[in-house]
């Protein structure tokens, strides 16, 4: 065969994003957002993609639910033992798997249901969320051949280093039932794609998928790590789900606020005395460079570009849903006739809800609102 | 006429298949986001398509006739220098982008940079009719060329911020009364007279006769034309002065 040269062969890509949500917190399978990502193949290239889902552990719906991946046996027992050490597990397992041609080489994958220690909390003085932050980075950053995927209440992220229907196959999630679910095809740049670095990215129980790239990645993690905060995936996207994490839980601000740091107005536009505080005040976690993200958490989505839009997005309506994509045709695919479809203008995000539950992504905003009537 | 349903093919099967048809005319029903639809043609085909066109469709055409009965994705008519499509619906960003003839008729709103990077050359004189409204950066470092927004379904402002940023020649045509907003600092705008509407008049005649609107209607409100300020609108960009 040929091999063929740069310029002599395209491959169109760019990464995807997808997020479905039932509004009045009905959960669906998981088929929908499997097939809605699956229609973008063309944006990703087979090195990265994932899921996110809300909803899926109700039975341990108390216990923080961690998904981690080991490399080998060594790192699994390294993990448990700090585990034990530090949470009371109700329940453990490995996370259920088809095995299926198209997903390589695949670390093992083991979900436990657990209580931070109550006599841990104490001897730290920490908060329990505080505390699970703390667990994360250590063992991410700390342990060989391991890493904590995803660690919220009644949430789970399922992710690997295939396209995303085939890691969505391996995991199974057509079996389970969520009612939000976010999804990633990625096309990585700058770096070779592994299973920690598919998306989506996330703590507690904020999750991110992206499209783009945030080159200020550098400064955005400097100062995170001034908060106890430690960048070990090797990808961009993570200082998002670090950054929500840090001005919604732990600086307690708002929603609007918190987009306006990191899609901050231009100078020029500023006007309002506010935004010139924040934008001075956070002006580290200034997303930079081009993106549409997905940002979950358990009481909702919120979807926001980049500024100045270097990415595509689109959003829309069908009773009580709310679809966000990176392209319209993966919406139209899993639902053909909408109520309304529209796409966000840069740095004004779009904001679903879901009725009556109370959690970290606020209505006190500017955005672009949906919530069921 | 051959009709394709686009269901019952991967992308590629309905690209060769498009390419390799015989017929002047085809129908594509159900399509669902699959790119580069008459990417690159010379012929003066015509395509009827139903659902929503994937990004780059058109591209680089030079010849075909397109309409659309649905919305498209991402970079529609992108360097076209030929040929004519008309979207039923919305586009998304990049629309038109560099394009260098032919015609590109939307129905509804477009995203951002709408016909940036376009260009005229001799009898080459790209021309974009939008019937709604437009993101931002519309026209940015247009070389070129007409664009036309109508803001026939207003509820939102006709174009987004940095309108003709870096305008250099061509002219972009907004309609009805509207603040001087949004626009680029070198760009200078003149409210035109209603009877001397000029290479206007056809643009809006066709925009009418493919969307089923009156005439009478869209040309009711008055209609400001913007093109450069000056010969040289970047000379002192940099210096402050003119050299």
């Amino acid at each position: 065969m040929v091999r063929l040269k740069e310029g002599e062969v395209r491959i169109p890509s760019g990464c995807a994003i997808a997020g479905i949500l039932n509004q009045k917190g009905t959960c669906f399978s998981g088929d929908r957002i499997i097939s809605c990502i699956a229609s973008m193949r063309q944006r990703s290239n087979g090195l990265g993609g994932g899921f996110a889902a809300y909803g899926i552990y109700p039975q341990y719906e108390k216990q923080y639910a961690l998904h981690l991946y080991y490399d080998h046996e060594k790192a699994r027992s390294e993990s448990e033992t700090l585990l034990n050490r530090n949470f009371k597990i109700c329940y453990a397992e490995p996370i259920p798997v088809r095995k299926n041609s198209r997903v390589g080489e695949a670390p093992l994958a083991w979900r436990y249901f657990a209580d931070p220690r109550e006599e841990r909390l104490q001897e730290q003085g920490m908060d329990e969320e505080e505390f699970m932050v703390g667990m994360v980075m250590q063992i991410n950053s700390g342990i060989a051949g391991a890493f904590i995927a995803s660690s919220g209440h009644n949430m789970g992220a399922f992710k690997g280093m295939a396209y995303p229907e085939d890691i969505g196959d391996y995991f199974r999630l057509d079996e389970y039932r969520a009612y939000l679910w976010t999804a990633h095809g990625r096309f990585p740049t700058n770096t070779p794609g592994w299973w920690g670095g598919a998306h989506p990215f996330t703590l507690l129980d904020w999750s991110v998928v992206h499209n783009g790239e945030i080159s200020s990645y550098g400064s955005n993690r400097r100062f995170l790590e001034m908060f106890g905060y430690r960048c070990s995936l090797q990808t961009d996207t993570e200082v998002i789900a670090y950054i929500f994490d840090f001005l919604m839980r732990r600086e307690g601000l708002g929603l609007d606020d918190t987009v306006k740091i990191i899609a901050a107005t231009f100078w020029e536009d500023m006007g309002d005395r506010k935004l010139a505080w924040l934008r001075h005040r956070y002006s580290s976690l200034l997303l930079n460079g081009p993106f549409s993200i997905i940002v979950a958490t358990g009481n909702g989505m919120a979807a926001v570009n980049d500024r100045i839009k270097l990415r595509p997005l689109v959003a829309a309506c069908k009773d009580d849903f709310l679809y966000i994509s990176s392209e319209e045709a993966a919406i139209r695919k899993v639902e053909p006739v909408l109520d309304k479809l529209w796409s966000p203008s840069g740095g004004e995000p779009v904001i679903g809800l879901i009725d009556n539950k109370v959690g970290l992504l606020e209505p006190k905003l500017n955005g672009v609102f949906i919530r069921s009537a | 006429m051959t009709v394709l349903n686009a269901d019952q093919y991967s992308q590629e099967e309905l690209l060769q298949r498009l390419n390799s048809a015989d017929e002047r005319e085809i129908e594509v029903i159900n399509l669902c986001g699959q790119r580069y639809i008459g990417c690159g043609w010379q012929q003066k085909k015509s395509l009827i398509l139903k659902g929503t066109a994937g990004n780059n469709l058109g591209a680089f055409a030079a010849g075909p006739e397109i309409m659309l009965y649905g919305n498209c994705q991402e970079g529609v008519a992108n360097t076209m220098s030929e040929g004519r499509i008309i979207v039923h619906g919305r586009a998304g960003d990049i629309a038109g982008y560099a394009m260098r003839g032919g015609e590109l008729f939307i129905r509804d709103d477009a995203g951002y940079r709408l016909g940036i990077h376009m260009k005229a050359y001799q009898d080459k004189k790209p021309l974009i009719v939008v019937g709604g409204s437009t993101g931002a950066f519309t026209g940015e470092y247009m070389a070129g060329g007409t664009i036309v927004i109508l803001g026939l379904n207003r509820d939102q402002e006709l174009v987004g911020k940095y309108c003709g940023t870096g305008l250099y020649a061509g002219s972009i045509y907004l309609r009805g009364d509207y603040p001087l907003k949004n626009l680029a600092p070198s760009v200078e705008a003149q409210v035109m007279e209603p009877d001397r509407l000029g290479e206007l008049e056809q643009a809006l005649e066709d925009f009418a006769l493919y969307f089923g609107y009156s005439l009478n209607f869209i040309r009711q409100e008055p209609f400001t034309r913007l093109t450069r300020k000056s010969d040289r609108p970047f000379a002192s960009l940099y210096t402050g002065f003119v050299s």
